[in-house]
């Protein structure tokens, strides 16, 4: 037999059982973002007259509208990072679950086109030690629920299933909860500035944007979450708008920086200060869609301890 | 109207969403690579950090090159080689894998079919033997139907060491597969 052709055969049964993960295409699509901030960054990249057009009119980040001086945004950033430290923390053997709302803006990218948004809930119960099997549940707006297996790691082996038949990989276990990321908030405003580095938007919002990334994604401990909060808390152009609605309809408050271009966004609980999610919308009209319009929202409705994959607590 | 990945990459200069046309042109190729050479745990990382790779280095691509794909998998090529410890482990594997562990579900059918030959096993042990400049050029030329030129673009080699490292490599699969004919380079169009 051909030696190339018995190399075909081994690649053909080495192939993965369907297409790329959707995960890694959001970290690619977040990575750009972080890189050199997507929906941020577009306009800096254009020619040094508007950068420096930009870097006059987002030099002070502006008051949210509805901002009232009574309280600070720090005091509301300190209090979620309070709050979020109450939440439950999953044992080795048991789940952490997650179900969000998540709003993004696509487009087709061979036409001039303003997209259209489209909105995906998401039920997610990851292992806690990462030796259970997880699971992913979603939906488009209206349609079905899809499960995805999240295979766990066990004695270095992870099982999975392709046409039926099962195979195995060596492995090793992937915790819930990310155990690369700074769980002080000195340390952790470091690290969103190294982050946000290599933009030219102005530094502070470089930081909240890298936050808000940072928190879309799962994986992070109570105790990073209020790292980010803390350090959120210490930028002086953060805003606060007291009296307002996340994206599913609940009243909040928000903490928002914004540039020339776009405001993210963060909302909390007004009584308790839990973290509820964030967005993203235009300030300016531009590719067709108008100041005010959402480019995306994420937002976080349930998030629990569960014993099984499936169990909805 | 279908701009080509030169266009596209001069287009995410200015507008760097528009980064996002290369990952869904070779998003699938590039995973289905690297997961076969490294596997599931490592595919991902090393697909991600490709396309944040490219994505940094989009300034120094030649935009006249309509092509991207022989650039993608380049660096996709370097990211693999710093994971070769999971490469090694996957062929070792695989070269173990017998017929009393299929049984037990521990391969895949597939791979089954093909290591119960002896055939598979004895071409994942060779493949883990390669240099891995060598392995390199067969797997992209084998699984990537890539031609020389495009090789010796992807890996920054002459076309030349491209033949070489090419002839090297399937002369020692051969040996693996107890093949002593003379290879036909011909096989592969240049």
């Amino acid at each position: 037999m051909n030696d190339l052709n018995v190399l075909r055969e081994l690649g053909t049964a080495l192939d993965p059982s369907g297409p790329a993960p959707a995960e890694l295409r959001r970290r690619v699509f977040d990575g750009l973002g972080a890189a050199e901030p997507k929906r941020r960054g577009r306009r800096f990249a254009i020619g040094a007259a508007s950068v420096a057009a930009v870097a006059v009119v987002t030099a002070g980040i502006l008051l949210a509208p509805g901002a009232e001086p009574t309280a600070s945004a720090a005091q509301v950033l300190h209090d979620a990072a309070r709050q979020v430290k109450r939440q439950p923390v999953a044992e080795d053997d048991q789940f952490i679950y997650v179900r969000s709302e998540v709003v993004a803006l696509t487009r087709n990218e061979s036409a001039p086109d303003p997209g259209r948004l489209v909105e995906t809930e998401r039920q997610v119960w990851l292992s806690a030690d990462g030796t259970r099997d997880g699971l992913v549940r979603q939906r488009e707006a209206g349609g079905a629920w899809v499960d995805s297996p999240l295979p766990g790691c066990r004695d270095g082996v992870t099982t999975h299933t392709k046409g039926g038949k099962t195979f195995t990989e060596p492995c090793t276990p992937a915790p819930a909860y990310r155990t690369d990321l700074p769980t002080d908030a000195e340390a952790m405003l470091d690290h969103l500035r190294r982050q946000g580095a290599g933009t030219k938007a102005p530094a502070d919002e470089r930081v909240f944007v890298a936050a808000a990334d940072l928190l879309r994604e799962g994986g992070r401990s109570p105790a990073v979450t209020a790292a980010i909060f803390d350090a959120l808390a210490t930028l002086p152009s953060a805003t606060l708008a007291e009296d307002v609605t996340d994206p599913t309809g609940r009243r909040a408050v928000a903490v928002a920086a914004r540039s020339a271009d776009l405001r993210t966004e963060l909302f909390f609980d007004r009584e308790t200060f839990a973290y509820l999610g964030q967005r993203t919308v235009l300030e300016r009209d531009q590719d067709g869609r108008r100041a005010g319009d959402v480019v995306d929202s994420s937002t976080e409705l349930t998030v629990a301890v569960a014993a099984e994959a499936g169990q909805t607590p | 109207m279908h701009p080509s990945d030169g266009e596209v990459i001069r287009a995410s200069l200015v507008d760097a969403e528009r980064f996002g046309v290369v990952y869904d042109r070779y998003s699938t190729q590039l995973y289905r690579y690297a997961y076969r050479r490294v596997g599931p745990e490592f595919a991902e990382d090393a697909v991600a950090e490709t396309f944040l790779a490219a994505f940094r280095r989009r300034a120094s691509y030649d935009l006249r090159r309509p092509d991207a794909r022989p650039w993608l998998f380049g660096i996709l090529s370097r990211e693999i080689s710093m994971r070769h410890r999971a490469e090694d482990a996957r062929y070792r594997a695989l070269a173990k894998a017998r017929v009393s562990e299929v049984a037990e579900g521990f391969v895949d059918e597939v791979v089954a079919a093909v290591t119960a030959q002896g055939a598979g096993a004895a071409i994942a042990e060779a493949l883990r033997n390669l240099p891995g400049g060598d392995r390199d050029v067969v797997l992209l030329i084998a699984w990537n139907d890539f031609n020389y030129a495009e090789v010796a673009e992807a890996l920054g080699i002459k076309l030349g060491t491209v033949r070489s490292r090419l002839h090297r490599a399937r002369r020692r699969l051969r040996a693996a597969l107890g093949d002593d004919s003379p290879i036909d380079l011909f096989e592969v169009t240049g």
